[in-house]
């Protein structure tokens, strides 16, 4: 673009007004002289108006190439000029004018993103500093800087992150893409998200994902954690079955994402049952959980399941000692279509094998276990559409080769799978949520022998559900819930081979569709209703009632009340109470399909739960919870594997009528450290007591019995004083952890460990071990264990890696788990030590 | 504790492995046919071995008497103590024996076993088993099918050695007190007119099977392992046999001959007596020979001879002491005390033969040797018949 220059002015005669310049017309650099610089004079002829009536070169136009000279006269043309006069007299004039053309100055342009190492992610806010001259880059961290060719050099910077320099070189006219990376003072991989939830139990402790994936003795597991809160025993060190308040660990129930799921773990004492990065959080909630949750006396465990993130795609995979596992999200925004797919499996079986094979063992130990899981969401309008589907396989155990009659193996197979479809909805005020959900579940016990299946205990059940839940909100300080669910379970359990009993008279083989042992309807309406007359008040009421319906013929139906209130005594403390009754069918140990259905003919279990406790917070970084409780249970129907193999073998003959009445009353308390400040950690302590009511037999010193007397006796789950203490620290770009766990042991009455016995000697001076009174019966010996954690982060690229060990049991502690008499009184004592090395990444 | 798979040790943690005491409850199970193959409510008397298993008096105690459900399955409960014979588990011989009894007519089936737990018997058929004589005193017989294991049952069967054992079938006639024939080889429509001679007889057809086997059912609380027989038994009572043997009142050294007099006594003999010689009044052709109640001292062969002129021939022959192998089992010592037990086929020989053709005899001599051809010495004899023949 040129500047026009008005040189002089030749009037005829006269005082003369000079025109001045009052619309430029800017000429052209011809093409291919962009870089040329060349002045052009012209003389210009005005009218009387103004007008540029005639356009001539000149005086002097000099050595100009022509298309200068072509560009400024035809640039000329569209000049105007106010009239010049003499006298006052508008009148026609000539005048010089200077088209000047200046070459352009050569530029490149820098465009990019800033990104934290390890990250596919812009850092929003990071700033660039080139030449003393400051740029800001936008929200997702990207920018483009017009710059002159050459060297240049790039200070980047963002809060939390090392600043760097970055030199490129630029060329004219390029235009480079760059990506900076910049790492940050710590790795996170995880990406926290708190999501206000409604609030309608007593005790819910809410782990965020960081919390549950770093906690030594998980393998990353956040399933896993729960057996390190208040509240909870277990059955066994390391076996994944929470004992939730002295109950049994089938009392207890477990939601993915809304749908209930039988189990967490795989193998028991394995991994959860979906890969880690599907979850980003755990909820708790020892007891009294609000009227949404029914058919349970125990726990509740809620794994809440992550929608993707906002990034196109998104991927993580890891690889340890026992199993790998793959995850990935894609974001689709044009069609509001979030889809996540994730599976792993173990090699644990191919491992044994080549283990048997150094060793030369004829058995081979079977591990084996896989799951799947897939998860879509579609925006549907003002809806929203989820679909989560669930999968799981498992076995272990151990198959011989050698055909030998006493050659024996077996194992036990399990799996279970749910396809859930849920449509929420805004309505009204409120949100509407419409779900069903297809399940599967079985398990299979089995015998070998060389090889080849001989028997097998097989159970399995098949269920259909639906259920509605509708929130809304009535005014500022009421808030509605109500909801229906209803679902047709159908089981079959078959026997097969050597699984068949002496008198066993049923089918070879039940389909639990085609031909099930039992059927069951089972539905449920609730409400509940949120008052909170002050800011420091909440009250939360409601009602579920429930109907167990088992074909043919025989309908239970149960009322169930519930109650909590919460009141905040002054800015760091909280008093907090709850009440409710509770049902559940008849439960067998831990949650076994078709079971359950077929003990509906005991009748149902019957239950109260009451809750009092406070919660001090005196700061962000501390937070103190006691809670004590009180149980009791009007009726107990709660088998374990024995009670089932008795009934099993009572083939024909009238069941036994294992109900009883009970309680269990304990204390907890929790010191927390959330995350923060690099480390978090937390102290539990709790003391349970639980006893039934239980007709036991007296025995003399042939073992046999004398009689029969009523005592309370300690449930077979009871333990006393559980102990746990974890902690997390950050340093840099490791993470390293420690869980300390302490349990007094469980009554050693025969339930799911030895019968206590004595020792006497018969006429012939011969030792004999006959069974102590179930009253006198001892106790299993206390355990503790520590487990370690340690994890290195990596950002490589867009890619963060994570090596990590995980020890559960590092302090190589046995546990014993019952006794064998013989000549003497041997413990059996189990060394669960369980190692787990890995490599994780995620782009 | 039960021994665990170290391999799954939780798995095993999961259960009590508690051991089972003398008090604890066993469950024993099995069913009944009746005879028109329906099934039904039926009574049973159970009996247990009382005190310690004599082996052949044994003394059998009515524990209760039970009804089976509607479709014939019987189930009982009882103590680990009552199957043990005792505080602690022992083993085959040391624990108690158990004997039912199906009540009612044509039940015709004794079941005795043994085990030390839960125990599943084969489904059993009531009167299955039918004998009779016509008055050609030809015997007819027809057996049960052999009983089958339950499904619940852990065994090997082969084709050689199938289990439980196929049905034996045994012929037993008395004599008033005496055996007069014991036959363990039977065959439908046989006849019995050269074995019942001129004796008044009654006597039974019994059909045995025994086998052996156990229960290992997944989880159980211990194993169980079972033998078991299963018996069933038809009378008969043919009319008096009008045939007399040629050899009847002859002597053989001795006078009167025991071995000829008619009288079904079991007669010891001296030591060092290797031969029993019949001498005839005059020349005889042998027809038929009849060996009753021969005990040697050692297993070999006996041989029957005729004396004639060129010598002594051989009548027949017959082998002493072998016994079909599952004879070994079908041998349950001890099994009634109300019923006789079924003699071991080795113990004492009855051989029925037609007589090989030699001609006119005036004498026959019995004697034995062994298998490397060392003489036999003959221990008891009841009677050595020749009939002439016809």
């Amino acid at each position: 673009m040129t500047n026009a220059l008005l040189l002089a002015l030749i009037l005829a005669a006269g005082e003369p007004v000079l025109p001045t310049l009052l619309q430029p017309s800017p000429a052209l650099t011809p093409p291919g002289f962009e870089e040329v610089a060349a002045e052009v004079a012209l003389t210009l002829t005005l009218s009387e108006t103004g007008e540029v009536v005639e356009v001539s070169p000149g005086p002097e136009p000099g050595e100009v190439p022509a298309p200068f000279v072509t560009a400024a006269v035809s640039a000329a043309r569209g000049l105007r000029f106010t009239p010049a006069q003499v006298d006052g007299v508008p009148t026609a004039a000539q005048v010089p004018f200077l088209y000047r053309f200046e070459p352009r100055a050569p530029t490149a342009v820098l465009r990019g993103q800033i990104r934290a190492r390890g990250s596919r992610h812009g850092l929003p806010g990071a700033a660039l500093s080139v030449n003393g001259q400051s740029y800001e880059a936008g929200p997702d961290g990207s920018f483009a800087l017009t710059l002159p060719p050459g060297g240049v050099r790039i200070r980047v910077s963002a809060q939390g992150h090392h600043p760097a320099e970055f030199t490129e070189v630029l060329e004219k006219d390029q235009l480079a893409e760059v990506v900076y990376r910049l790492e940050a003072f710590q790795l996170d991989p995880y990406q926290t998200v708190v999501r206000e939830r409604a609030r309608v139990e007593v005790t819910r402790i809410a782990l965020a994902e960081q919390e549950v994936r770093e906690v030594p003795g998980t393998m990353g597991d956040p399933a896993r954690v729960v057996m390190l809160l208040p509240g909870v025993a277990s059955v066994a060190s390391g076996l994944g079955f929470p004992v939730v308040r002295g109950t049994q660990p089938a009392s207890t129930q477990y939601f993915i994402d809304g749908v209930r799921v039988p189990t967490l773990y795989h193998l028991m004492v394995g991994p959860a049952v979906l890969h880690p990065a599907f979850v980003d959080g755990v909820d708790f909630e020892p007891g009294v959980p609000g009227a949404h949750v029914g058919r349970a006396l125990g726990g509740v465990v809620h794994l809440r399941a992550g929608a993707p993130l906002e990034a196109p795609v998104h991927m993580e995979a890891y690889a340890d000692l026992i199993n790998l596992g793959g995850l990935v999200q894609a974001s689709i925004p044009q069609t509001g279509t979030k889809l996540s797919l994730a599976g792993r499996f173990s090699y644990t079986g191919a491992l044994a094998e080549l283990v048997a094979r150094a060793l030369r063992e004829d058995g081979l130990l079977q591990t084996d276990f896989s799951d799947m899981q897939v998860r879509v969401d579609q925006r549907l309008g003002d809806g929203q559409l989820r679909l989560l589907w669930l999968a799981s396989t498992d076995r272990v155990g151990v198959d011989t080769r050698e055909d030998r009659p006493s050659n024996m193996g077996g194992g036990v197979a399990t799996g279970f799978h749910r396809l859930d479809l849920r449509w929420t909805h805004p309505l009204a005020r409120g949100v509407l949520e419409l779900a069903g959900t297809w399940s599967g579940d079985a398990v299979e016990l089995y015998a070998t022998r060389a090889a080849q299946r001989i028997g097998a205990f097989d159970l399995r059940s098949m269920g259909l559900g639906a259920r509605a839940r509708y929130t809304v909100p009535l005014g500022e300080q009421l808030r509605l819930e109500v909801g229906a669910e209803s679902e047709q379970l159908r089981g079959g359990v078959s026997l097969t081979g050597t699984a068949r009993p002496p008198g066993f008279a049923g089918d070879d083989v039940v389909d639990p569709v085609r031909a099930p042992s039992a059927i069951a309807v089972v539905s449920g309406a609730w409400t509940s209703a949120t008052w909170t007359p002050l800011p420091s008040l909440e009250v939360t009421a409601g009602v579920r009632g429930d109907v167990w319906h088992l074909v043919p013929g025989r309908t239970q139906a149960v009322a169930e009340p519930r109650a909590a209130v919460r009141w905040q005594l002054t800015d760091h403390l909280t008093w907090k109470a709850g009440a409710g009754l509770f049902h559940q069918a008849p439960t067998v140990l831990l949650p076994l399909p078709a079971t359950d259905l077929g003990a509906l003919r005991l009748g149902l279990q019957e239950g109260a739960q009451l809750v009092t406790g406070v919660e001090w917070a005196p700061s962000r970084a501390l937070q103190v919870g006691v809670d004590a409780f009180y149980n009791p249970l009007r009726r107990a129907i709660e088998l374990d594997l024995d009670d089932l193999i008795e009934n099993r073998r009572r083939q024909g003959l009238p069941p036994l009528d294992p109900s009883t009445r009970g309680y269990s009353a304990g204390a907890e308390l929790f010191v927390r450290k959330p995350i923060g400040d690099n480390w978090f950690g937390w102290l539990s302590y709790s003391f349970v007591r639980s006893r039934r009511l239980t007709q036991i037999d007296r025995y003399d010193d042939f073992d046999r019995e004398l009689g029969q007397a009523w005592a309370w006796l300690p449930f077979a789950f009871e333990q006393e004083h559980v102990f746990n203490g974890a902690l997390s620290v950050q340093l840099g770009p490791w993470t390293l952890g420690a869980v300390a766990h302490f349990n007094t042991g469980r009554p050693r009455s025969g339930q799911v460990t030895s019968r206590d016995r004595r020792r006497v000697t018969d006429a012939e001076r011969n030792p004999r071990w006959v069974r102590v009174d179930l009253d006198r019966v001892g106790r299993l010996p206390p355990f503790w264990r520590v487990d370690l954690r340690a994890a290195r982060r990596w950002a490589v690229g867009d890619i963060t890696l994570e090596g990590y060990l995980d020890l559960l049991n590092a302090s190589l502690q046995q546990e014993t788990v019952g006794y064998e008499y013989g000549e003497h009184e041997v413990a059996v004592r189990i060394p669960v030590i369980f190692p787990t090395l890995g490599l994780k990444g995620s782009w | 504790m039960k021994r665990c798979l170290w391999m799954v040790p939780l798995l095993c943690a999961l259960t009590s492995c508690d051991q089972m005491g003398p008090g604890d409850a066993v469950y024993l199970f099995g069913s009944f046919t009746r005879p028109d193959g329906g099934v039904g409510p039926l009574e049973v008397a159970v009996q247990r071995s009382s005190g310690e298993l004599e082996p052949e008096n044994p003394r059998f105690e009515p524990v209760f008497t039970l009804q089976t459900r509607e479709d014939g399955a019987l189930a009982m409960e009882v103590t680990a103590e009552e199957v043990w014979g005792g505080p602690e588990i022992g083993v085959y011989g040391a624990l108690n024996r158990w004997r039912l009894v199906p009540l009612g007519p044509s039940a015709g089936l004794t079941v005795t076993f043994e085990t030390t737990g839960d125990a599943e018997l084969p489904p059993l058929q009531l009167g299955d088993l039918t004998a009779s004589v016509d008055p050609e005193l030809r015997l007819f017989f027809s057996l049960p099918e052999r009983p089958v294991l339950p499904l619940s049952a852990s065994y090997r069967d082969t084709a050689e050695e199938p289990n439980p054992t196929a049905l034996a079938p045994v012929l037993e006639l008395l004599s008033g007190d005496h055996p007069l024939w014991l036959d363990f080889a039977p065959a439908s429509g046989m006849s019995l007119a050269a074995v019942l001679e001129d004796f008044p007889a009654e006597g039974r057809v019994r059909a045995v099977s025994v086998g052996r086997w156990s229960h290992l059912p997944l989880l159980a609380p211990s194993s169980s392992f079972v033998q078991g027989r299963f018996e069933w038994r038809a009378g008969v009572s043919p009319a008096p046999g009008e045939r007399i043997p040629a050899s009847r009142g002859v002597p053989c050294g001795a006078a009167p001959c025991p071995f000829t007099d008619g009288d079904l006594a079991r007669i010891v003999l001296a030591e060092e007596v290797y031969t029993v010689e019949l001498t005839f009044p005059g020349p005889v052709r042998p027809g038929e020979v009849v060996l009753r109640g021969l005990e040697l001292e050692g297993w070999g062969t006996f041989r029957v001879e005729g004396r004639t002129g060129a010598g002594w021939l051989p009548l027949m022959e017959g082998r002493y002491g072998a016994v079909p192998t599952s004879w070994a089992i079908h041998h349950w010592p001890a099994d009634s005390a109300l019923d006789a037990p079924i003699p071991f086929p080795g113990e004492r020989a009855y051989a029925r033969a037609r007589a090989a053709e030699v001609g006119e005899v005036t004498a026959v001599r019995l004697s034995a040797q062994s298998s490397d051809g060392e003489p036999l010495r003959l221990v008891a004899l009841q009677e050595l018949s020749v009939f002439a023949a016809e």
